[in-house]
């Protein structure tokens, strides 16, 4: 059955969402999809961590040079989050993967990824979010 | 065309150029060159991303060209297209740093990866030359392998 309304939105910890249409007659069906925003209940550390992986991801983009990655400003401010910042890259990594690897293992000093998945994104972010969940990072 | 593309890169605004590919994180521009769209290569410190065996993990216009080597790619002089010869290009910054890489097609035309972007074909290399990539540092060519039915490649 074809949906009498539709409704996209975003919200954040603590609000409600209320559908009220006069037009709707009663019993209609109303389709809502709700977007819970990227923001690991809603922290300072969360909100600090997605200013400065939008501004990197911006201004990397380009870059093929993983150093000249990981030198941008914005990185190594993650980097200096510490071990606050790692379950914010796993769940980035959950979500995209992406160049958070060099970030990963100056913060916690460890390596899952095999040598054969060496180079292989996907492969890598799947390592380091497993690692994640063996310990709690991430469910 | 892209103008968020045309942002990095003014100097494709005034040339011919076509994106190729959707944007992807998986693969590079010095992947792309040596026609891998599956890994990441970069001699970074950690051994983190993929590079060839036996080739010094150093950010080295040396280290590149004798990554390439192992493909079989020679220095030569000429980025101008000569029948039977596959041509990549190195560029490289103001310190002489490998920034970026381009493979010649067979239509003398130049397919490039750019990062995490998308890969695109491009008339000309002046249109990579500036701040982000820097200039073309070395011209590789090998011998044009054959080709087999339709690629991506």
């Amino acid at each position: 059955m074809q949906a009498a309304l539709k409704l996209h939105t975003t919200v954040q910890p603590g609000h409600r969402i209320e559908v009220t249409d006069p037009k709707l007659p009663e019993g209609a069906d109303v389709e809502i999809t709700v977007t819970l925003p990227f923001t690991s209940e809603q922290t300072e550390e969360a909100r600090r961590f997605r200013s400065l992986a939008e501004v990197w991801h911006r201004e990397t983009a380009a870059l093929s040079s993983v150093s000249q990655m990981a030198m941008h400003p914005a990185y190594q401010e993650i980097i200096g989050m510490g071990r606050d910042a790692v379950p914010l890259i796993l769940k980035e990594l959950q979500q995209t993967p992406g160049h958070w690897f060099w970030a990963l293992r100056a913060i916690t000093g460890d390596d899952p990824v095999k040598p054969e998945h060496r180079g292989r994104v996907r492969e890598m972010a799947a390592a380091w979010v497993e690692w994640g969940k063996e310990r709690g990072y991430i469910s | 065309m892209s103008s968020a593309i045309e942002i990095l890169f003014p100097g494709l605004a005034s040339v011919e150029y076509r994106v190729t590919s959707p944007a992807t994180s998986e693969y590079n521009c010095i992947a792309w060159a040596a026609e891998d769209d599956v890994a990441w290569w970069w001699p970074d410190p950690f051994g983190d991303y993929y590079w060839p065996p036996d080739v010094p993990r150093v950010e080295s216009l040396d280290a590149f060209i004798s990554a390439y080597g192992l493909l079989g790619y020679i220095t030569c002089e000429t980025a101008v297209l000569e029948l039977g010869l596959e041509k990549v290009v190195i560029f490289v910054d103001a310190n002489g740093v490998p920034t970026h890489a381009a493979r010649q097609l067979p239509s003398g035309r130049w397919t490039s990866k750019l990062g995490q972007l998308e890969d695109i074909e491009h008339d000309t290399l002046d249109g990579l030359t500036g701040d982000l990539y820097g200039r073309v540092g070395q011209v590789l060519r090998r011998p044009r392998p054959p080709r087999h039915g339709v690629s991506k490649k």
